[in-house]
């Protein structure tokens, strides 16, 4: 089943051609003063439109993404498109941008094409109140993911990063919903943004580094080879540039604070998106860029990092069990379990041989995380009124208005909880083990942290779906509608995959970690660098 | 006749002609004058392409051709046609006479193209003096506007300083060497530099120091820049397409030739001294641009922000980045005062970030474009900003590159200041795009830009550029 090299660019160029779709169709311009009836139903009209193109688009897309990674899985020696490249801004710099796929970056596809799907149909815009910048925008991030998780050039991997905050900026800024919680939608984007310039900007000079050190774009394969020859302060200041913006994109402990307010003030779709993939952007720069071109540096900072990352785990599980809206559960035990995800990956590199064990469970998670979390978000945003999260203290029995939802909502959360059976607990049980091999008592505290977090969720879904209602709840949460019988299959289809993958984890790690163990034999054998 | 002469003879002639129509039709509103000085500088740059190849020195060294300085003369002649292109309705909106205004800047066309083929000392200050001296009466054009009283005031005050500074700097190189000739002034100071003779060495470099400080006034190197936000705020858009675009390249690539020939054998006193400059700039534009709401004063404080990494580029010794650095600037510029003429009225200007609200939505393609020449000051990739800076980075951080030492951390201010810089640029987005008009509670209508043919080609022209200098991928079939 191997495809051309060249589906690579076509995974870029389909959210460009729908971003040119939705931006170009031409639309009446609408004037500000225009309050007619008339006038507002053929907008309604319009943007339901605009929604039902998205819809298929992303069914479409998805798909190709899937049948991509599949393509990225069975494959073991991977797939190449190098390009032409030209000089860049005059310097004598070739640069030959570059696409990849193997089993490595597949994961981050195949939790793209599944969530992608899943996000734009359970959330999909019922009112017709977003306009086509809503889908503009949405595949401007798209489109940035893909290639973040494509690239094998320094240059493109930064000019995707780059612009995946800018998709995100227009999204949450022009179609967000601010909230006495969070504050204003401004103030939430541009913090975000700015925290995440604060990370990516080292990570610039880190890269103009690497090119002016190896006197070409030296890849992400290429890295190491460079490190090799740069003397010891300049490494450790390259590989610093790299981590700080990894470790605030994911994020990691103390660069998490633009997380709760950002995710607050962002459009459902938007919300649930950041949290699957856009963190695992983060999850791939430490897996695939700090893996395998900063060992040496990893190894030597390891045990701090492993440190910082239970820290992580126990502090998004105690911030967990403060809150009182689900969705401020839902942020911080996505802090959680993604510091637990980045301990994995740590555990695995402090040994200096390739300790797959770590890696391949860091990459189980990305795709079960990034599902669990598409899933959550969207029941909350389901269950929500008004944008208002329901609260444990303010609601109570919300099971016998939404049986389904809450149906579904308990399954995701025990998944969640890695509950043994579903493929949460394999990537998880993978994690720890990595990590028994460095420290027991790390080992110890992580699980403490997840438990915690676990924990922490099972009482909100306690609080807010069992028991009696409330008498006097602020907001009727009561007359938010169910799931439909679609979407509940689609639910089920998701925890098939769960459980499948939970109870036949083979299925996920044997080709992942073919990969992970063989790839700097597998490539001198087909004569790459 | 010599080639030089034949290629200055348009701009010569073109001037004459516009005094011509001057008499003819003092105050009336006419284009001939535009058709003329647009023709005038195509004719010289075309003559200039027909230069014989061999010949590099002209009246005994006075003009100096160098492939850098040709470059830079064809980048400023395009820039200020495009400049005179944009005044075309404007100049009429603002009551100023077209003529008149058109008759200045030929002659700081005049002079830019002879600050980058500058040979020795005297040609140097003339053209100096003809890219200054009219400038100041660019900036005070609108004389019934007092803040553009004001502007023209101040930048006349400020540019005669600098001009009094350069001419002290110059006349001491020449004590210090007894040469005009600056092929000559840089064998000398090399021969004093080898042979150690430390006594003649300390007046060239107090000359030096002078000729930096001047020119750092005039480009707006921090900390000697407090006079660019007030003159940008105060000048018409017409006279800051030309002061803040064209003329800000050829100073700075006269300033990139001087130190790259004359003083080269000095280098171990400008490299530090420009490294400074870029730390402060980077620091001190980037804080200041903050609180900005008018919306020139922001960019006038990204224009010190960016001769800081322009100088860095300098510094780095690298004639190709620095040169694409000022051509990327230059469009980005002239851009973006063809975006602000744009967004105007045919009654009045806009400068306040809240006159932009609502200006996605009714507006997107001015919109999109006023984001794309955001994007690329803010160093986003595929724009020709970030290629630029990239290039300049790059360039200083090669291993084999001489730098001062905290060249690395200098580098790292100014990326970082970048982050504030993605701040205030993006208050202009965030006014376009996020604010909702409700939300300002004004009953003000909407803005109705007048998006006149000449403003909407430029702007257009200058996207494509950006985003086609900022490439580096080739597409595939290209």
């Amino acid at each position: 089943m191997l495809a051309p090299a060249a589906c690579l660019a076509v995974a870029l160029v389909l959210p460009f051609l729908a971003m040119l779709l939705h931006g170009l169709v031409p639309s009446s311009t609408a004037s500000a003063s225009a309050a007619s009836a008339a006038s507002a139903e053929a907008l309604r009209a319009r943007n339901l439109a605009h929604g039902r193109a998205a819809l298929y688009f992303q069914w479409v897309f998805g798909a190709f993404l899937v049948w991509l990674s599949i393509t990225g899985f069975c494959s073991p020696e991977g797939l190449v498109l190098k390009g032409q490249g030209l000089p860049v801004g005059a310097s004598n710099l070739m640069v030959d941008p570059a696409l990849y796929l193997d089993g490595r970056n597949a994961p981050f596809l195949l939790l793209m094409g599944l969530a992608l799907p899943l996000v734009f149909t359970w959330l999909r815009d019922r009112e017709g109140k977003y306009g086509p910048s809503y889908y503009v925008s949405a595949n401007l991030l798209s489109l940035s993911l893909a290639g973040v998780f494509l690239s094998d050039s320094l240059l493109l991997f930064y000019l995707f990063w780059e612009t995946a905050l800018i998709g995100a900026y227009f999204w949450i800024g022009m179609h967000g919903k601010s909230n006495i919680h969070a504050g204003s939608v401004y103030r939430a984007v541009i913090r975000f943004a700015l925290v995440t310039l604060l990370g990516s900007l080292p990570m610039l000079l880190s890269i103009v580094a690497l090119c002016a050190a190896a006197g070409k774009d030296p890849g992400l394969s290429g890295i190491a080879g460079v490190m090799g020859s740069l003397p010891p302060m300049e490494r450790g200041l390259i590989f610093a540039g790299f981590l700080i913006a990894f470790a605030v994109k994911l994020p990691l402990l103390g660069f998490h604070g633009w997380l709760r307010d950002t995710y607050n003030v962002a459009p459902p779709a938007c919300r649930a998106i950041l949290s699957a993939v856009m963190s695992k952007m983060g999850a791939y720069g430490l897996i695939l860029v700090l893996g395998q071109g900063f060992r040496a540096e990893c190894f030597q900072w390891a045990p701090q990092l492993q440190m910082l990352c239970v820290a992580g785990a126990i502090y998004g599980g105690l911030l967990c069990l403060a809150q009182d809206r689900l969705i401020d559960i839902l942020v911080y035990s996505s802090l959680s379990h993604l510091s637990l995800l980045a301990l994995g990956l740590f555990s695995a590199l402090q040994s200096t041989d390739v300790e797959s064990t770590g890696m391949t469970g860091a990459l189980f998670q990305v795709l079960n995380h990034g599902l669990i979390m598409v899933a959550l978000f969207a029941f909350d945003t389901r269950i929500s009124v008004d944008g208002e999260s329901p609260t444990i203290s303010g609601t109570g029995g919300l099971r016998k208005g939404q049986r389904r939802l809450a149906a579904v909502l308990l399954t995701a959360v025990f998944a969640s909880a890695s509950l043994p059976g579903f493929s949460n607990f394999a990537g998880e049980i993978l994690v720890l083990f990595s990590a028994f091999r460095s420290s027991p008592w790390l080992t110890l505290l992580a699980g403490v942290g997840a438990l915690i977090t676990a924990a922490a969720m099972v009482r909100a879904f306690h609080g807010i779906f069992l028991g009696v209602p409330k008498k006097d709840m602020a907001v009727d949460f009561q007359q938010a509608a169910d799931f439909s019988l679609g979407e509940t299959a689609l639910a089920l289809g998701l925890f098939a995959l769960w459980l499948a993958l939970g109870l036949y984890p083979m299925l996920f790690i044997h080709p992942v970690e073919i990969s992970v163990l063989g790839v700097g034999a597998a490539r001198a054998l087909v004569g790459m660098p | 006749m010599n080639p030089y002469v034949i290629s200055q003879a348009p701009l010569v002639l073109g001037f004459a002609l516009l005094l011509i129509v001057a008499s003819f039709r003092p105050h009336q509103k006419e284009s001939l004058s535009g058709l003329i000085s647009i023709v005038a500088l195509g004719a010289t740059a075309v003559c200039m392409w027909f230069w014989p190849p061999d010949v590099t020195d002209y009246f005994g060294g006075a003009i100096h051709v160098t492939p850098v300085g040709r470059v830079l003369a064809y980048i400023c002649l395009a820039l200020t046609a495009g400049a005179m292109l944009l005044s075309d309705e404007y100049l009429n909106k603002i009551h100023v006479t077209a003529v008149d205004w058109r008759m200045v800047v030929l002659a700081v066309g005049m002079g830019m193209v002879n600050l980058c083929l500058a040979g020795d000392l005297p040609t140097l200050f003339i053209a100096y003096e003809l890219v200054s001296i009219p400038s100041y009466l660019l900036a005070g054009f609108s004389h019934r506007d007092p803040r553009s009283n004001e502007a023209g005031m101040k930048y006349l005050l400020l540019g005669a300083f600098s001009s009094v500074l350069f001419l002290l700097g110059l006349s001491f190189v020449y004590g210090a060497t007894g040469e005009t000739n600056l092929l000559a002034i840089h064998d000398k100071l090399a021969a004093a530099v080898s042979t150690g003779a430390a006594a003649d060495l300390v007046l060239a470099k107090v000359g030096l120091a002078l000729i930096l400080g001047a020119v750092f006034f005039k480009v707006g190197v921090a900390p000697f820049h407090t006079w660019l936000p007030d003159v940008y705020q105060g000048s018409n858009l017409a006279s800051l397409a030309v002061i803040a675009s064209p003329v800000k390249v050829a100073v700075f690539g006269m300033l990139g030739m001087l130190l790259w020939g004359a003083f080269e054998p000095l280098a171990d006193l400008w490299k530090p001294v420009l490294l400074c400059g870029a730390a402060i700039s980077a620091v001190m534009g980037n804080l200041q641009g903050i609180r900005q709401t008018s919306m020139k004063r922001l960019v006038a404080f990204s224009a010190v922000v960016n001769a800081g990494f322009i100088l860095l580029g300098i510094m780095a010794h690298s004639a190709t980045v620095v040169i694409f650095y000022l051509g990327s600037y230059g469009i980005m510029s002239l851009g973006t005062w063809a975006a602000f003429m744009a967004m105007g009225t045919p009654k009045a200007d806009v400068d306040e970030l809240s006159d932009l609200t609502g200006l996605g939505r009714n507006h997107k393609w001015l919109a999109l474009a006023m984001t794309i020449i955001l994007l690329s000051f803010a160093g986003i990739p595929l724009t020709s900003g970030f290629a630029a800076k990239f290039g300049v980075l790059l360039e200083a951080l090669r291993p084999d590159m001489d730098t001062p030492r905290h060249t690395v951390q200098v580098l790292l201010l100014s990326v970082v200041g970048g982050l504030i810089s993605f701040y205030f640029y993006f208050q202009i987005v965030r006014a376009m795009w996020i604010e909702k008009p409700e939300s300002r509670g004004s009953k003000a209508s909407p803005l109705v830009p007048e998006l006149r043919w000449n403003y909407v080609f430029v702007l257009a022209m200058s996207v494509v550029v950006i985003i086609s200098l900022g490439m580096f991928l080739r597409l595939p079939g290209l």
